[in-house]
């Protein structure tokens, strides 16, 4: 069954936990088109004043999408969603980064749900404004 | 620096592109989802379609893709695109501003299924300026 199923205002949602390493940001560079050499090179990255490697924002925003996925189970469906890049994820070479999305329900208006999201890493919000309008299917 | 009378000017797509599973696949499978996983299920999936229209874009208006960072994006899904679809985007520049060096473009990116419109998506780009 949907997490979303007969929800109220104010409910949250359980958290999801992704990781993130270097073989998933070479894979969704692929898959996106977006080669940016900063989500690939490190030393790139460095050389332009970056800390390390950094994960494409729309790979975070991604797997934000994929916690909604799993909250809707096939019985809702995203058809709006926004966020704001504020923070940037920093991927080693050798660690893995975590990254944790959680939910909360902001408003319903007429069947439409608008799920707010926190999506931190490192203990910081990477993303700012996040959220997602879902109705049922 | 870019001239704010930019703001409102189209570019309409010049080709399209077909949605095809194997990009859909690939895009399912890097983020961990299941390889049977349906466009429905993957709400950020049309950037593979708007990203690369907007750097066709910024060389038109001077400005240096290597030198772009996402700012914020939007996607409202009127439908879902499906496989075999030919997409297009037309897009129009909504907003310019120059802050602290930094040249923030707003453009929206509406995706085409020939007159059908079925998702809009909202793009703000930050180009660094030099150091």
């Amino acid at each position: 069954m949907s997490a979303l199923s007969g929800i109220t205002i104010g409910a949250e949602l359980p958290t999801e936990t992704f990781q993130l390493d270097r073989a998933m940001l070479s894979n969704y560079a692929k898959a996106s088109g977006d080669l940016n050499p900063i989500h690939l090179d490190e030393a790139f990255a460095k050389n332009v004043g970056l800390p390390n490697v950094i994960a494409h924002g729309m790979l975070t925003m991604a797997l934000a999408g994929k916690a909604l996925n799993t909250w809707c189970n096939k019985e809702f469906k995203v058809v709006e969603i926004f966020a704001r890049f504020t923070k940037p994820v920093v991927v080693e070479a050798t660690s893995i980064t975590s990254l944790e999305v959680s939910g909360k329900i902001g408003e319903i208006t007429d069947g439409k749900i608008r799920v707010d999201l926190t999506v931190i890493s490192n203990e910081q919000k990477v993303l700012g404004m996040t959220r997602a309008f879902v109705v049922k299917v | 620096m870019v001239a704010p009378d930019l703001v409102g000017r189209k570019f309409l797509g010049t080709q399209t592109q077909r949605v095809n599973q194997l990009d859909l696949t690939a895009f399912a499978t890097s983020i961990g989802e299941n390889p049977d996983t349906q466009i429905s299920q993957l709400p950020t999936f049309p950037i593979r379609y708007t990203l690369n229209e907007a750097e066709r874009i910024a060389p038109e208006l001077g400005l240096d893709w290597s030198r772009v960072v996402h700012g914020d994006q939007r996607f409202i899904h009127h439908r879902f695109l499906k496989i075999d679809e030919e997409v297009r985007a037309d897009s129009e520049i909504e907003a310019v501003k120059s802050m602290a060096g930094n040249e923030i473009l707003t453009l929206r990116s509406d995706l085409f299924v020939g007159d059908e419109l079925v998702t809009s998506t909202w793009s703000t780009l930050v180009f660094r300026g030099q150091q």
